[in-house]
């Protein structure tokens, strides 16, 4: 079940009707419910395997907590790393490590017979594999109590707004919300349905819009120009971040209504001046998730510095490792690596710019800052590059072509129309730049209010394109 | 710094809480639920998004209604369904360049009429709808169509017949979406509608644009012009009335009209195994080459890049089907039925007159008089009658 589509809207009502009028034990096991029916959607046998692996690490926090002997407790955090790392690396990396070995076997002449898995990818599972683990490490790490409540701990893996795309929110900040009965709060519920409606725009009519603009370019990169890839290129980015943000708004807005509140995951990515920023405010959760299970435990930056370097490196691999079992993603995570890298050699107080206002403080740039911002966002378009291309090979092909073709053709409509919704989207945000959701206009006249919101909703009627475009994300 | 607004306290009891959201929900849906509401009465009372079924149930029940979308016209779907329903021994397929061949030209055959014409577009349709037809729905007689351009080899395929066929049995979500999209954008169309819904005249048609139009698939599959008949002479000078304009598109090679040399020996040999499966069914297939107004044949004639091809194509057509024994009438030129561009609503769209004078010169085929009985007297007096025109036939009904 998707956020886009019409079961999902009739699926959520009903949860909602039933939800409000039950106390905190009843809520729980709605959210449970409901999660396996959201999941289960798809494919109940997923659903079961969701069932098996969160129950393992239901008990390990049990264990973990009546285990005195550190030995023995190492041993119970290594079963859960095991069983969710193994669950997913079997899933995600079997293929792509048997394809590998094949061709590198093929190499010195060698054509071992090998199979590959014919199954399809469980929804979710790197996000909620992710979420189980900040679980069992922090109550490892004796930084979190174990729960005791099947249910509630069921509640948090299972509640569906963040099920299957994140955000990877961390144990100790959810599963509290679901000690207490949640209490319906109109502020809150207003406030949440204005994100969903902005997630929900930026999904469906920008997104879904440039992602026919960008197919159309990626998936013949032969026969086009290095002008239409450099352009379907930025939609590309524009796209993957409308397409992420947009969910992350609807999974924190129905969230919201429900009660629960869910971190941010993007902060305007877009007006970084620095790729370290830029890596404080994009995709947040997985980044934050990162830096305190990865990056800390492997020494930070209080190491040599060839360590640091090395670790940088290795938390960007694994990231990039992470989004999918194809070289494009190292390729990507790598390239950001060294980015991050460079950046924090010249630039060593760059990362502090993700805790200031993006893009600074006045309404107009200076030229300073419009240089470095247009500088990141360029250097981040290298990266799509790769993200986005079938293969290292064709990426390479389509920055040189950028680089060396420079044959123009005429704009279509539909790459003109791209552009409309590219300003729209960057003027919106960055006036509202402040506020966490781009939508805040609780301060407006209720006809100007109104009007913003018939604005978008109408535009998402009559503009979002028939035909079903998958979230990106939803493939890792 | 991001900021984030204040949240105020909750107080009260559960009901004064959700009664004032509640209540401010529904005012702010008010305003578009009316206005989709209105737009979906609208598209119900119209016609516009019946699935097929109700469509054809409807004009069984009153035959003299016209069937035309303005969005998704289901052209494969409606028609196909009809055939599978009305079992014609007499039907007509092809593409649009044949949907005005009508019952009434088919004397004692009438009842058994059915005019496919919009169902075929290429030689992978023709080869589809062959091959799914069932064989209890064979026709005796199956007038065929045939365009040039399905034996381009540049011009692919438009349409999966197999998924345009499958369309319209019964609710879609998005057919909806996309109709009251296109009533939004068409506010006149909208308005015009809704005052229809709301004061009923006799109005029968299903579907807004032959709603809107006049025009519209009659029962016998059979399509009635939008166009109003010219009426001076000056009217009747032609006008070719697509855009843009057919001529145009064969002198810049566009559309159906890529320049080639020869035709597609492997659309050729599909025509082939397809005429093969028929004759085996015993069905009397006539071949019909519809007409280009004379200055689209002309440029077809003589421009070097459409040259060959068109000669091969007005070449093999005739050899063709003669190798099964079937007949084939080339009404290319409008004069081969004795009249002009008049006759034409377009570069390459002839009007019924034309298509009457087509069936009548048929019937000198000595089979195709047996298999059409009655014909060449309804036809002969339609046809002398002096309500009838270049575009229109009165058969004195």
């Amino acid at each position: 079940m998707v956020f886009t589509s019409l079961p999902f809207l009739v699926f959520y009502a009903i949860v909602f009707a039933l939800y409000w009028p039950l106390g905190k034990e009843g809520q729980n096991r709605l959210t449970v419910l409901s999660g396996l029916v959201f999941y289960g959607w798809w494919d109940w046998r997923f659903a079961v395997l969701l069932l098996a692996t969160t129950g393992v690490d239901f008990g390990v926090g049990l264990a973990l907590e009546r285990e005195p002997n550190e030995r023995k407790r190492r041993a119970w955090v290594l079963l859960s790393l095991v069983t969710n790392l193994g669950v997913l690396g079997f899933f995600k990396y079997f293929n792509f490590f048997a394809d590998s070995f094949a061709r590198l076997s093929a190499v010195f002449g060698l054509h071992p017979s090998i199979f590959t898995l014919k199954v399809a990818l469980p929804m979710g599972i790197s996000f909620y594999t992710f979420q189980a683990l900040s679980y069992t490490i922090d109550v490892y790490r004796r930084e979190l109590e174990a729960v005791h409540d099947p249910v509630r701990y069921f509640s948090f893996i299972l509640f569906f707004p963040h099920l299957v795309a994140g955000p990877i929110v961390r144990a100790r900040n959810l599963l509290g919300q679901f000690k207490v009965r949640r209490t319906f709060n109109p502020a809150v519920a207003s406030d949440a349905l204005r994100q969903i409606l902005w997630g929900y725009f930026i999904k469906v009519v920008i997104a879904d819009n440039m992602a026919t603009v960008v197919s159309q370019s990626y998936d013949h990169v032969a026969t086009t120009s290095g002008w239409q890839l450099l352009y379907a290129t930025v939609c590309f980015a524009i796209q993957i971040y409308c397409d992420f943000a947009g969910y992350t708004h609807i999974a924190i807005g129905i969230a919201k209504l429900l009660g629960i509140d869910l971190m941010r995951n993007f902060a305007y990515p877009y007006f970084s001046r620095s790729i370290p920023e830029f890596w404080g405010r994009w995709h947040i959760s997985l980044t934050t998730w990162f830096r305190d299970y990865v990056y800390l435990p492997l020494g930070g930056n209080r190491v040599t510095s060839r360590r640091w370097i090395l670790n940088v490196l290795l938390v960007f691999l694994a990231s990039g490792f992470w989004h999918g079992a194809n070289w494009t993603f190292l390729a990507w995570g790598l390239l950001h690596g060294f980015l991050y890298l460079a950046y924090s050699m010249v630039w060593p107080d760059s990362q502090r710019l993700a805790t200031e206002t993006p893009g600074g403080d006045s309404i107009v740039p200076s030229v300073r800052s419009l240089i470095q911002i247009a500088l990141t966002f360029s250097l981040t378009c290298v990266g799509w590059v790769f993200f986005r291309a079938a293969s290292i090979g064709d990426a390479l092909v389509i920055l040189q072509k950028i680089a060396v073709d420079v044959t123009t053709t005429s704009p279509a409509f539909m790459y003109k129309h791209a552009a409309v919704w590219m300003a729209l989207l960057l003027a919106i945000e960055w006036f509202q730049r402040e506020y966490a959701n781009p939508l805040h206009v609780e301060a407006l006249p209720r006809p100007l209010r109104w009007s913003v919101y018939y604005a978008l909703a109408s535009a998402i009627f009559m503009f979002a394109p028939m035909n079903y475009t998958p979230f990106i994300y939803f493939q890792f | 710094m991001l900021r984030v607004s204040p949240v105020p306290a909750v107080q009260g009891s559960s009901r004064n809480i959700w009664r004032p959201f509640l209540l401010h929900l529904l005012l702010f849906s008010l305003l578009p639920g009316l206005l989709l509401l209105a737009g979906e009465a609208v598209l119900q009372t119209s016609g516009e998004v019946w699935p097929l079924p109700r469509v054809t149930a409807y004009q069984r029940a009153h035959p003299d209604s016209l069937f035309l979308r303005s969005v998704d016209q289901l052209f494969y779907a409606y028609k196909y369904r009809r055939i599978l329903e009305s079992r014609p021994s007499i039907l007509v397929a092809g593409s649009s360049r044949t949907m005005k061949f009508r019952a009434p030209m088919f004397g004692d055959r009438a009842d058994s009429f059915y005019n496919g014409g919009g169902i075929l577009n290429s030689l992978r349709d023709l080869h589809d709808f062959s091959v799914t037809l069932p064989s209890s729905v064979t026709p005796a007689v199956l007038l065929l169509g045939l365009d040039p351009w399905w034996f381009n080899e540049q011009v692919a395929p438009a349409f999966s017949f197999a998924d345009e066929i499958a369309k319209g049995a019964g609710f879609s979500f998005d057919e909806h979406v996309m109709a009251l999209r296109w009533l939004f954008v068409n506010p006149r169309v909208l308005a015009n509608q809704a005052r229809l819904a709301l004061r009923p005249d006799d109005n029968r048609a299903v579907g807004i644009a032959a709603r809107e139009t006049g025009g519209g698939f009659r029962f016998d599959g059979s399509h009635k012009s939008r166009l109003p008949t010219p009426r001076t002479e000056q009217e009747w000078a032609f006008v070719d009335r697509e855009t843009p304009p057919v001529l145009e598109r064969v002198k810049s090679g566009t559309g159906n009209f890529p320049p080639a040399n020869s035709l597609s020996r492997d659309r050729v040999a599909m025509l082939d195994a397809v005429l093969t499966a028929y004759q085996t069914r015993h069905v009397l297939v006539i071949g019909y080459l519809p007409p280009f107004s004379s200055e689209v044949l002309a440029q077809l004639e003589s421009d070097p890049r459409h040259r060959l091809f068109w000669a091969d194509f007005r070449r093999a057509m005739p050899e063709l089907l003669g190798k099964h024994g079937f007949p084939l009438f080339d009404a290319s030129a409008t004069a081969s039925v004795g009249l002009d561009d008049r006759a034409m609503s377009d570069g390459f769209h002839a009007e019924e007159t034309f298509q009457a004078k087509v069936v009548r010169a048929l019937l000198d085929d000595e089979r195709i008089r047996a298999a059409l009985p009655g014909t060449q007297a309804v036809l002969d007096r339609a046809l002398a009658s002096p309500g009838t025109n270049y575009w229109q036939l009165d058969f004195g009904r």
